[in-house]
């Protein structure tokens, strides 16, 4: 009897002291908000101890604020001791990743396309660095799902950053306008590109959006749609054109499923 | 290379004379001139010679009205020059500099046309009667044939003589040329002051800093002698060519030699360079 | 327009031996060429070249008040250029030699950075760009006048202005500043009616200032002395040539914000041709300007249809590419 008392307080003592170990080994430093998202959402905002300044979840109030993430300094981050440093190519500089390398600390850049179309596989790379496989597999899982094209919305988008220059084919703007089952009205357009204005006239879009802290550069969206290219399209005669944050529609990210309904919600 | 004018047609004005009285200049603490009382008298061509730092041409720019004295006034006719107005000044007085532009995009007659900004002013436009003068000049200095051609492509003589002939053009009855002899080979040398005898005589009154005493004497009517900001002499040459004085201004011996009807100038004292 | 007519009346030389076939001759050349580059330019788009309908609003109200703006900013950095190549005897001289450019960058980012509302860009940049040249000219003032204080002031006030964009840049993680520097880097589209309604008057009083100072600008090559002896203040023509090209150049960024190269090159390349006095290369060049940048931005927003090519890129390549041939045939030409 007392031997088994005594075996059971070593297995508790020893899977306390495991598990202590195991949770003070993870010091992870995310260098980069869209990461940070993930990791947040992965339920490892503990693990944290630095993030950028851009990121501003709640469950991260605890951690040391490392700077902006395009402005870096490999030292603010060392003096953390980091366990483990993870970020997207959003990170500058980017020598940054090989300096980190060269002083022993493990540093990944979580890779990913630029239109962000690849965005569950960046999600299962960030759980696998944590070691939370499983959880991020669900998530990308759910996650693509809620991205699928339910129906045919068929209307023709245009999405520009500052009314000019317009996302094409393989930017996010394109990847969200394919998921609500629309037809990017740029698609001839490959990336960010600027576009003549007699050009944009030919493109009938029945949607248009506008990254609004871009105000300065298109006037407001009353005013622009009374240009007279946009005038000419149906998102201008009826008034769809919309002001939108940029993060929502430039960007591929976890609310993403929320900009797709309220881009259908838009015609 | 006669110059055939009447006196209406080289100088519109009467003779100008000039005079400094008490004159003092000082610049960033150092008295470059003091107690300059000198005299230019209308119609002759005066030399101002000395030795380097004497002074000449801050003395040429102040009876160019291009800088202000600041003890003692300049006279214009008996009126200090300080109450003359640019324009007017420029209807009166011409200047060639020392060193002329290094590079100017303009050719031969539109470099002599600027003479006439004088008179035409901001916003005036040369007439016919502008161009015509311009032409008659290019005559008189046997630059006709060059009147078309880009000003830099002239050599250091016929620049000179251009800039001669843009104070002719400028058509001022006072002319203050500054080391004109400087880039002049002898030939050209020769040539330049007869030019300025002929436009003395054509009443025209002429002032110039020299560098070369010898050709002062030579060819001036009245010679202010300068050294180390101060007026030693002034006068005809041989009034002010006296062995003293000229060992005074030059620091070193000479001896006065008058041969073939010329002044010569030997120095006595002649040292080995150490 | 307003530029070819005023050509009109401009004698052609200074010979003794005028001859007025000759200004008549020349005047209707560049008349008809002007005349062609226009139609060319109205005509032209994505799709090729076709008889304009100005019916058509897209025709009326995008390529008109563009084509409008390529002729003023053309015009006003030419004749910007010719006026300072004389200030500062510098064939190398350019329009931001007065600080215009600089300040007008600095208040375009300035107004995004605080994000003060209701100002428009254009607005920023002009008024940016002149209070950069008053700041400019009391500095020299300061700094004891004269030509080299105006040089040296002009690089000191863009290093300085250059670095705090790019501070302002660094630790601003507002992403408007960065859409602010594409707008200011030299493209055409932008340019409305409204904004050339005011801006068109600014660039043309610049431009008499400047065609007013001329034959100042020509005397004060000779050297600072020679032109007082002219009748010439050498200080107030300095002063006011500053002035009018600021005035020439604010319009100018207002327009379109930064465009380089231009300014420099037009004036070198007429210079070549006619010759350097300055009225009137001041005024060829506003003309040879004007119709450059229009052919320029007319290739720019056709070429890589339906890319807007950003007309300041373009005139980057092809303006040096040309100049070149011109300096070696002159160089020939000489020898």
């Amino acid at each position: 009897m007392r031997t088994k008392s005594v075996l059971t307080v070593m297995m508790l003592a020893c899977a306390a002291v495991c598990s202590h170990v195991a949770h003070a080994a993870e010091r992870v430093v995310v260098l980069t908000s869209d990461v940070a998202e993930i990791v947040v959402a992965l339920g490892h905002a503990g693990d944290v101890v630095g993030h950028d300044r851009a990121a501003k979840e709640p469950e991260l109030a605890q951690a040391q604020d490392i700077g902006l993430s395009h402005a870096l300094s490999v030292d603010v981050v060392a003096q953390l001791k980091p366990t483990l440093v993870i970020g997207s190519h959003l990170a500058k500089p980017d020598a940054i990743w090989q300096k980190f390398n060269e002083i022993g600390i493990h540093a990944v850049e979580i890779g990913g396309r630029e239109d962000g179309a690849d965005y569950p596989d960046v999600i299962r790379s960030v759980g696998t660095l944590l070691g939370n496989e499983k959880q991020s597999v669900e998530l990308a899982q759910h996650w693509q799902h809620a991205m699928t094209p339910t129906g045919t919305w068929g209307k023709r988008v245009l999405i520009s950053y500052d009314g000019k220059t317009v996302a094409g084919r393989n930017t996010p703007g394109d990847v969200l306008i394919r998921a609500a089952g629309g037809i990017n009205a740029a698609a001839d357009i490959d990336g960010y590109k600027p576009l003549n204005p007699e050009a944009m006239a030919e493109l009938k879009a029945d949607v248009i959006l506008l990254a609004q802290h871009n105000r300065a550069m298109y006037g407001s969206a009353e005013e622009y749609g009374h240009r007279p290219e946009i005038a000419a399209m149906p998102a201008g005669k009826q008034g769809h054109v919309y002001e939108v944050p940029v993060h929502e529609f430039f960007t591929i990210n976890l609310q993403s499923p929320v900009s797709v309904a309220k881009l259908k919600a838009m015609d | 290379m006669r110059v055939e004018r009447d006196s209406t047609n080289g100088v519109s004005m009467p003779a100008l004379h000039q005079q400094c009285c008490d004159v003092a200049y000082i610049r960033n603490g150092r008295t470059l001139l003091s107690k300059i009382d000198a005299e230019i008298p209308a119609g002759q061509f005066t030399a101002i010679v000395g030795p380097n730092g004497a002074g000449k041409s801050t003395l040429l720019r102040l009876l160019g009205g291009l800088d202000h004295p600041n003890r003692g006034e300049v006279y214009l006719e008996q009126q200090s020059i300080t109450h003359i107005s640019a324009q007017s000044r420029a209807r009166r007085i011409g200047w060639l500099g020392q060193f002329g532009p290094s590079d100017l995009p303009l050719s031969v007659a539109q470099y002599l046309m600027l003479g006439r900004h004088a008179t035409l002013g901001r916003f005036g436009q040369p007439n016919r009667e502008d161009r015509q003068l311009v032409a008659q000049v290019l005559e008189d200095f046997d630059m006709l044939a060059q009147a078309q051609q880009a000003w830099r492509t002239l050599s250091g003589g016929e620049r000179q003589r251009a800039g001669l002939a843009r104070l002719a053009v400028q058509d001022v009855p006072l002319w203050l040329l500054d080391e004109p002899t400087n880039h002049l080979d002898l030939k050209h040398q020769i040539q330049l002051f007869q030019r300025l005898r002929e436009e003395t005589a054509a009443g025209r009154t002429i002032v110039a800093v020299l560098h070369d005493l010898s050709l002062a004497t030579r060819w001036a009517d009245h010679v202010i002698l300068l050294s180390e900001g101060r007026l030693l002499r002034q006068g005809p040459p041989a009034h002010v060519l006296q062995a003293d004085i000229l060992s005074t201004a030059y620091d070193v011996s000479t001896e006065l030699l008058y041969e073939q009807g010329l002044h010569w100038i030997k120095p006595t004292q002649l040292q080995p360079p150490c | 327009m307003a530029v070819i007519l005023h050509a009109v009346p401009y004698r052609d030389s200074n010979s003794p031996h005028d001859t007025n076939v000759g200004f008549s001759w020349h005047t209707a050349l560049g008349v008809t060429i002007g005349a062609a580059v226009l139609l060319f330019a109205i005509g032209m788009s994505g799709h090729g070249w076709s008889w304009p309908d100005l019916g058509d609003p897209i025709i009326a109200r995008l390529r008109l008040p563009r084509i409008a703006a390529a002729l003023v900013v053309g015009m006003s950095l030419a004749t910007a250029g010719a006026a300072l190549q004389a200030l500062f005897r510098n064939p190398l001289a350019d329009p931001g030699l007065v600080g215009t450019s600089s300040g007008a960058a600095l208040a375009v980012v300035g107004v995004m950075a605080l994000g003060i509302g209701g100002i428009s860009l254009p607005l920023a940049a002009c008024g940016g760009g002149l209070l950069a040249t008053a700041l400019l000219l009391t500095l020299a003032r300061l700094m004891g006048g004269g030509e080299l204080a105006l040089l040296l002031m002009g690089l000191v006030v863009s290093s300085f202005v250059g670095a705090v964009i790019g501070i302002l840049l660094l630790f601003s993680d507002n992403l408007a500043l960065r859409s602010a520097m594409s707008w200011l880097s030299g493209q055409l589209g932008s340019a409305d009616a409204a904004q050339l309604m005011w801006a068109s008057p600014l660039a043309l009083t610049g431009v008499a200032m400047l065609l007013i100072l001329g034959r100042d600008l020509d005397c004060l090559m000779l050297g600072e002395d020679d032109a007082r002896s002219l009748g010439v203040s050498v200080s107030r023509t300095r002063l006011l040539t500053a002035i009018g090209a600021a005035l020439v150049v604010g319009a100018a960024v207002s327009l379109s914000g930064i465009i380089a190269f231009v300014g420099m090159m037009v004036p070198n390349a007429c210079a070549l041709v006619i010759g350097g006095e300055r009225r009137r290369l001041i005024l060829i060049s506003g003309f040879v300007g004007a119709l450059f940048l229009l052919l320029m931005d007319t290739l720019a927003r056709c070429v890589a249809w339906p890319v807007d090519m950003p007309v300041g890129l373009l005139v980057g390549f092809v303006g040096p590419l040309g100049f070149l041939w011109l300096f070696h045939r002159r160089q020939r030409g000489m020898s």
